[in-house]
């Protein structure tokens, strides 16, 4: 580009607040972009983390196992149990209790509701907490009851764990 | 022909002219932006349906193998002192490896139970776990029966008897019929106390002995008892009380033989006497306990003064074992009478 045409483009204010606003436009478009661009970055990546965190969830779930080893009423004069002997026999670690509900299976009234418990090992340690099962390992609690059960009737204790799982087994008091 | 005309025109003007390239080229560059993020979110669902479907396939897999495995459990079971022993042979006859971890033990009768979760640790089977692989057999023999302890069992009580594996099935015990359970009706129907004839035999002083005297040799001949010697009856016998009691013998225990001069009914009694160490003390209070499901040896001694006059000799009387004392907290009294002797004088 010669002299002669700088000069003419500084001098000359023709066509100038056009090119103003093409710059002006270009950069809020791109300013724009970037923010647009951003966002979706951040929605998607949140989505990957729920949908990994829903999946990771549900498969946990899925592989948790609890066998009920044995249940057994105690009853006495004045003071009732039930005692739940558990296995871990899932293939998944810190299986964790959140909550046991004893119902009666032929009213369907809740004895027990949502309990929580202490987890023992089997040679009668409590475990220390956060209380959990890995696998393979064995365990039990009691649960006491305000009142006798009905002899003969069939009960059974809900188990809710900490991922959300229920496992269930029945007894006759 | 026109098309292709038509075609390269425009080609030629698009390149031949720079005007709106830009705007291609950023069409592409954000058309691109968003495939490459659509196709990221897209992707990354793939792989955790991908891991879904995988812990899916596994859990169905374990349902799979819960179902399949099929181990049997056969055996017999005795209970001495609040354990109970389990004599088994565990026969794994599904395809799939078990693993044994617990044992229990449930007593119908008392309502109590135990457990022996040990059980996967023995070190007979050379195993870390009790491990049965498909169409293997695990002994527990009498030598290594597994002991479970359950308060107040005895034998003449019900029982449950399971092991669980470690895919969470369980096995109920298949009981076989086995001595225990006879013994505990003959028991039940005779009484608590059973008597071995085959350890039936006598020692024979010529006088009383003094405190403290060894016991000769045994005499040879087991049933022929002499009338006038003092003599010291071997009886051993063993406690099989179905309630699992212990019995104490007190010194009204005695061996009492009916006998006969000349038509008149004539006895002799023999009574329970101490002898430790093969010692005898004649004199002495004498009082045996018998644990149950123990034997003990227990001697009776004695020179019938009751039988002064004489009873006709050489002929066979009837020998009655008389045991008296105490079972558990209650007063307990037994005669066996099946013993026959020969007299002679």
């Amino acid at each position: 580009m010669s002299l002669r045409k700088v000069w003419k483009l500084l001098c000359e204010r023709r066509a100038v607040s056009v090119a103003i606003s093409n710059v002006i436009l270009a950069g809020a478009v791109i300013v724009v972009g970037f923010v647009v661009l951003f966002w979706g970055q951040s929605q998607s990546t949140a989505y990957n983390n729920a949908y990994s965190q829903t999946m990771s969830s549900d498969i946990a779930s899925l592989q948790e196992k609890l066998t009920f080893e044995n249940v057994f009423y105690n009853s006495g004069t004045t003071k009732w149990n039930v005692s739940v002997y558990l296995l871990n026999s899932g293939k998944i670690n810190n299986v964790t209790i959140k909550a046991v509900s004893v119902i009666n299976v032929t009213t369907g009234a809740y004895v027990i509701w949502s309990s929580k418990v202490d987890l023992r090992f089997f040679n009668g340690t409590i475990m220390a907490k956060p209380q959990h099962l890995d696998m393979t390992q064995q365990g039990y609690f009691v649960l006491s009851l305000a009142g006798s059960l009905k002899t003969g009737t069939r009960y059974s204790v809900l188990i809710t764990t900490g991922r959300g799982s229920s496992f269930e087994s029945a007894f006759v008091a | 022909m026109k098309a292709l005309l038509w075609l390269r025109r425009n080609i030629e003007k698009l390149t031949g002219s720079s005007k709106g390239f830009s705007s291609v080229i950023g069409t592409i560059f954000m058309v691109l932006l968003v495939v490459t993020s659509i196709a990221g979110i897209f992707l990354w669902t793939l792989y955790q349906n991908t891991l879904y479907n995988y812990a899916v396939r596994g859990q169905n897999q374990q349902e799979l193998d819960v179902r399949n495995e099929n181990v049997v459990a056969n055996g017999n079971y005795s209970v001495s002192g609040g354990k109970v022993s389990v004599i088994a042979n565990l026969t794994n006859a599904g395809p799939v490896t078990a693993q044994i971890v617990n044992l229990w033990v449930f007593d119908t009768s008392k309502q109590t139970y135990g457990f022996n979760n040990s059980v996967a640790n023995k070190p007979w089977a050379n195993l870390t776990w009790t491990t049965l692989k498909a169409g293997q057999v695990l002994k527990f023999t009498s030598g290594n029966a597994t002991k479970v302890t359950v308060p107040n069992a005895v034998s003449g009580d019900s029982f449950n008897i399971w092991f669980v594996t470690a895919r969470g099935n369980t096995i109920p015990l298949e009981k076989t019929q086995g001595q225990g359970v006879i013994v505990a009706q003959v028991a039940q129907g005779i009484g608590a106390i059973a008597f071995d004839f085959e350890q039936f035999w006598h020692y024979e002083f010529s006088g009383t002995p003094a405190q403290g005297n060894p016991l000769p040799s045994r005499s040879p001949k087991n049933y022929t008892i002499s009338m006038s010697k003092y003599t010291v009856f071997h009886v051993v016998v063993t406690n099989f009380d179905p309630l699992g009691k212990d019995i104490v013998l007190n010194g009204n225990s005695s061996i009492y033989i009916i006998c006969a001069q000349k038509s008149t009914v004539k006895y002799g009694t023999w009574g329970l006497v101490n002898v430790t160490a093969n010692n005898i003390y004649p004199s002495s209070p004498a009082q045996y306990r018998l644990k149950y499901k123990n034997t003990i040896e227990i001697y009776f001694a004695g020179l019938p003064t009751s039988f002064t006059g004489g009873v006709d000799v050489n002929t066979a009387y009837p020998l009655n074992v008389i045991l008296l004392g105490r079972k558990g907290n209650n007063d307990y009294g037994q005669n066996i009478p099946f013993v026959s002797i020969y007299l002679i004088s």
